[in-house]
C-alpha cells in the first residue's frame, strides 16, 4: 500500500503537465525548450558550484581538511531537509488537502504519513542535485575515493535530512497552532516564519567568533553523527554507517508510530477554528484598481512562502541600509577600494539594488497564485488589462520605497553628488519597472493555476525559476553597458542613456501587453 | 447495517453541527438525507466516511466500530463528495485504479467494470486524459465509477446529481436501484426533493443538527409531498 500511494503521489506531484502547466505540456516545441532551459539553469547552477567547490577543496586539501566537506555535505542536506519541511508541512502533513479523497479509504494513517514524508524527502533529494552532490562529488574527486564509497554515501545522504525535516514540520506546525485562532493568523504566521527563517539562516553563518560559544555547544552533540557520516563515508566503515542509518531511521519510524494518531487528529478538527478578534467589517467603496491592489497585498502578507521568497529583496535592502547608517566609515572604506580598483563607487549601489529587486518577482507568480479564482475575475467586468497593470503596479507598490530609501541611504553614504544621485534614481526605477513587466510577461506565458500549495507556484514554478535568472541576465546587461559598452562616455551621459534604453523597452514591452492582454487571458482556464 | 447512535459534533464548541442524531440504514434501504445548507448533511456523511471525528456519540457498520475496527469499517464503505477534489494530474484511469488497488480488487473483476460503468457514464474515451482536464460533472462521473469498483456494501454520497447530466442521472438513479436490490444500502443527501421523494424508500430531515423527522418515505410523507413536508418543517 506505501508503494501505491508513494507512487500516486509521485506521478501527482511530479508529473510533467504538474512542474510545466497544462498548456506546455501539450506543446512538444515547447516542452523540448523548457527541458532544455531547466537543464541549463540546473546545470549553470551546479557548475558554478562544482567549480567554487573544487576551489575550496584545494585549500582544504593544504591543510589536511577535505573532510570538513563532507560536514558541509551532511549540513546542508539537513538544513535542505528543515526548510522543505517548514515550507511544506502545513497542508501537506497537518491539515492535508486530499484528506477528504484518503480519509474514507481504508489505509491506516501511519502508511499515509510515511508515504507523504517520503514525497516531502522526493523534493528534497532533487535539490540536493544542485546544493550537496556538487561538494559531494568534488569531493570524491579530490580525495581520489572509490566508487564503494558512493554506495555507501548514498543511503546516508538519503537518510541525512530526515531529522531536521521532521523538526521543520513540526516548527510550521507549531506556527499555525499559536496563530491559526487569530483573525490574521496568515499575517501573523508569516511575520513568525520570516523571523524564525531568518533566525535559522543566522545560526546557520555566523561563526563562533561572533556568537558565544555556549550557544553552540548545545551543539555538540550533534558533531558526534556528523562524524559518523564522516567515518561512514570517507574511512567505508561499517559500524557508523549502520549507526547513522539506524539512528535516522529510528528517529523516521519513531515519527511515523507516536505521530500518525495525532496527525489523524488533527486533520479531522481542521475545521474546529473559533477565531478570536473578529474586527467590524468595514463598508466603503473604492476603485477597481484599488480592490485589486489591496487583493495582492492580501495575499503577499498572508502567505508565508510568498512573502518570504519574493519579499526577500526588499528585506535585505530595508537590512543593509539600516546597518549602513551605522557603520559609515566601513562603507567610505569599501568607496575607497573601489576607486582604487578603477571603477565608480555607485555601480555597487546599482548592483546591490538591482540584485536586490530581481529576487522580488512578484508579477511572476501572483496570476498563477489566484489559482481557480481566475474563473471568477474572468467573469467580472474587468478589462484583462487592469488585471495585469494591478500586478504591476502592486509589486512597484512594494519596491519603489524601498528604491528610494536606499539609493538616497546609499548615495550620501557613497559621498555622490545629488545630480548623479537623480540620475541614479531614475535609472533603478526604470529597471524596476522593466523588470515587473518582463516578470508579468513570464506569468503570461508559464500561467499555472492548478496547484495544491503555493510553494508550487513560489518556488518550484517554471515562471519563478526563469524569473530569478532572467532578473540576474537583466542586471548583467545593463552593468555590461554601463562599463563596457558605453566606457568611454560621461557617467551622467551613461546614466541617461541607460534609463533611456529601459523607457524604451518599457514602452515596447507594455505596448505589445496591453495589445495582448485579452489573448492571453482567454486561454487561461482551470 | 448501519447504525448511527447519539453523533454529536460541534466545530467551535457553542453551536452543534451535530446534536444527538440517531439513524439506522438497513441491507437494501436507499435512504434520502435531506436539510437545509448548514444544517449538518456534509458532517454526518464525512463523520461516517472517517473523514471527521464525532464528539460523543457511536457509527458501526456489520458489527464494525468506525473507531474500533477503521480500516474493516472504511473498507466496506465508498463516499463521493460534492466537489470531488481528486489527483487532478492522473488519469481518470489512473485515479479509478489507484482507488481499485487500494481496495484489492484484481485486474479481471476491474475490467469489465470499468468498462460497463465507463461505457454508461460515457466516459470511456476520457479516461486516458488528465483529470484536470474534466469538468465538474466528468469528475463526478469518475469519482462515481471509482467508488463504485469495489462494490461497497454502503455507499455515502453528498449531492451526487449536481453536475450531472440528465441521462448520467438516470443512470445513476438505475445503479443505485440495482444496488440496492443486491442488499447494499445506499445514504445520500440531496436537495432535489422529486428525486428524494420519489427514488427512496426511506428518508431523514435534519435542522440545526437535529434528525426532526426520519422513517419510511411513504410514512413520513403521509398525503402531502416532500416539498411542502419540508417546508412545513422548516
Amino acid at each position: 500500500m506505501y508503494r501505491l500511494l508513494l507512487r500516486t503521489f509521485v506521478r501527482e506531484r511530479l508529473s510533467f503537465r504538474r512542474l510545466f502547466g497544462q498548456k506546455i505540456a501539450r506543446s512538444k516545441i515547447q516542452s523540448v525548450l523548457m527541458v532544455g532551459v531547466l537543464i541549463y539553469a540546473f546545470g549553470v547552477t551546479s557548475i558554478s558550484n562544482i567549480i567554487l567547490q573544487y576551489e575550496i577543496a584545494q585549500t582544504l586539501e593544504v591543510v589536511d581538511g577535505l573532510s570538513q566537506m563532507l560536514y558541509q555535505v551532511v549540513g546542508s542536506l539537513s538544513s535542505l531537509g528543515f526548510l522543505f519541511g517548514f515550507f511544506q508541512a502545513q497542508g501537506y502533513l497537518f491539515q492535508y488537502k486530499d484528506f477528504d479523497l484518503l480519509g474514507p479509504l481504508p489505509i491506516s494513517q501511519k502508511t499515509i504519513v510515511a508515504a507523504k514524508l517520503s514525497m516531502m524527502l522526493v523534493f528534497v533529494y532533487l535539490f540536493a542535485f544542485i546544493v550537496a552532490l556538487p561538494t559531494y562529488g568534488v569531493w570524491w574527486f579530490v580525495s581520489e575515493a572509490s566508487i564503494l564509497q558512493v554506495f555507501f554515501f548514498v543511503p546516508m545522504a538519503m537518510v541525512a535530512p530526515i531529522p531536521l525535516m521532521l523538526l521543520g514540520s513540526l516548527v510550521s506546525f507549531m506556527l499555525r497552532k499559536l496563530t491559526q485562532r487569530w483573525i490574521h493568523a496568515n499575517v501573523l504566521q508569516t511575520i513568525f516564519s520570516v523571523m524564525f527563517i531568518i533566525s535559522f539562516t543566522a545560526f546557520n553563518f555566523l561563526s563562533n567568533e561572533i556568537l558565544p560559544s555556549s550557544w553552540f555547544s548545545i551543539l555538540e552533540p550533534f558533531d558526534v553523527i556528523g562524524d559518523w557520516f564522516v567515518k561512514g563515508v570517507a574511512d567505508l566503515n561499517i559500524w557508523f554507517t549502520f549507526m547513522f542509518i539506524g539512528f535516522h531511521l529510528v528517529i523516521l519510524f519513531t515519527f511515523i508510530s507516536f505521530m500518525s494518531g495525532p496527525l489523524l487528529k488533527i486533520n479531522q478538527q481542521r475545521s474546529n477554528l473559533m477565531y478570536k478578534g473578529q474586527d467590524k467589517i468595514p463598508i466603503r467603496s473604492q476603485s477597481v484598481m484599488h480592490h485589486l491592489i489591496q487583493k495582492e497585498w492580501k495575499r503577499f502578507i498572508g502567505t508565508s512562502v510568498y512573502f518570504i521568497n519574493t519579499g526577500f529583496g526588499i528585506l535585505m535592502l530595508t537590512f543593509l541600509s539600516f546597518v549602513s547608517l551605522f557603520i559609515p566609515s566601513t562603507i567610505l572604506e569599501v568607496r575607497q577600494t573601489i576607486i582604487a580598483m578603477g571603477f565608480e563607487p555607485l555601480w555597487l549601489i546599482v548592483a546591490i539594488i538591482g540584485f536586490a529587486l530581481s529576487t522580488v518577482y512578484t508579477p511572476a507568480v501572483s496570476l498563477s497564485l489566484e489559482g481557480k479564482n481566475i474563473n471568477l475575475l474572468k467573469s467580472l467586468p474587468i478589462q484583462s488589462w487592469t488585471m495585469i497593470q494591478s500586478k504591476i503596479y502592486f509589486n512597484l507598490v512594494l519596491t519603489l520605497p524601498i528604491i528610494v530609501v536606499s539609493t538616497l541611504i546609499g548615495t550620501i553614504l557613497f559621498q555622490i553628488e545629488i545630480p548623479t544621485m537623480i540620475l541614479l534614481m531614475s535609472m533603478l526605477i526604470m529597471f524596476e519597472i522593466l523588470l515587473s513587466v518582463f516578470f508579468m510577461y513570464l506569468n503570461l506565458w508559464f500561467p499555472r493555476f492548478d496547484f495544491h500549495q503555493e510553494v508550487e507556484v513560489v518556488k518550484q514554478s517554471l515562471a519563478s525559476l526563469v524569473a530569478v535568472f532572467g532578473g540576474f541576465s537583466f542586471l548583467g546587461a545593463l552593468l555590461w553597458l554601463a562599463l563596457d559598452f558605453f566606457i568611454g562616455f560621461d557617467l551622467h551621459l551613461r546614466l541617461f542613456l541607460l534609463t533611456l534604453i529601459e523607457l524604451v523597452v518599457v514602452v515596447l514591452g507594455g505596448w505589445f501587453l496591453k495589445r495582448k492582454a485579452e489573448a492571453y487571458f482567454q486561454t487561461f482556464s482551470v | 447495517m448501519l447504525i448511527i447512535q447519539n453523533a454529536s459534533k460541534s466545530y467551535d464548541k457553542k453551536k452543534k453541527a451535530l446534536d444527538d442524531v440517531s439513524l439506522i440504514i438497513k441491507p437494501g434501504d436507499l435512504f434520502g438525507f435531506v436539510g437545509h445548507n448548514g444544517a449538518g448533511k456534509t458532517t454526518l456523511l464525512k463523520a461516517i466516511s472517517g473523514i471527521h471525528q464525532l464528539d460523543a456519540g457511536n457509527i458501526s457498520f456489520e458489527g464494525l466500530d468506525i473507531n474500533k475496527d477503521t480500516l474493516a469499517f472504511k473498507s466496506k464503505i465508498a463516499y463521493v463528495p460534492d466537489h470531488p477534489d481528486l489527483y487532478e494530474q492522473l488519469t481518470g484511469r489512473q485515479y479509478i485504479d489507484f482507488i481499485a488497488d487500494v481496495f484489492k480488487v484484481s485486474i479481471q473483476d476491474r475490467e469489465p467494470f470499468i468498462q460497463q460503468y465507463g461505457g454508461s457514464f460515457e466516459m470511456l474515451p476520457f479516461l486516458k486524459q488528465p483529470i484536470s482536464t474534466y469538468s465538474h460533472g466528468m469528475k463526478q462521473k469518475t469519482a462515481l465509477i471509482a467508488a463504485l469498483v469495489h462494490r461497497p456494501r454502503l455507499l455515502l454520497l453528498d449531492e451526487p446529481f449536481v453536475g450531472l447530466d440528465p441521462k448520467a442521472s438516470f443512470i445513476l438513479k438505475e445503479i443505485f436501484k440495482s444496488m440496492t436490490q443486491a442488499g447494499m444500502s445506499i445514504f445520500f443527501s440531496s436537495h432535489v426533493l422529486e428525486v428524494v421523494e420519489k427514488l427512496t424508500n426511506k428518508i431523514a430531515i435534519i435542522k440545526q443538527g437535529k434528525i426532526i423527522h426520519q422513517g419510511l418515505t411513504k410514512e413520513v410523507l403521509g398525503n402531502q409531498n416532500l416539498e411542502s413536508l419540508f417546508m412545513e418543517l422548516s
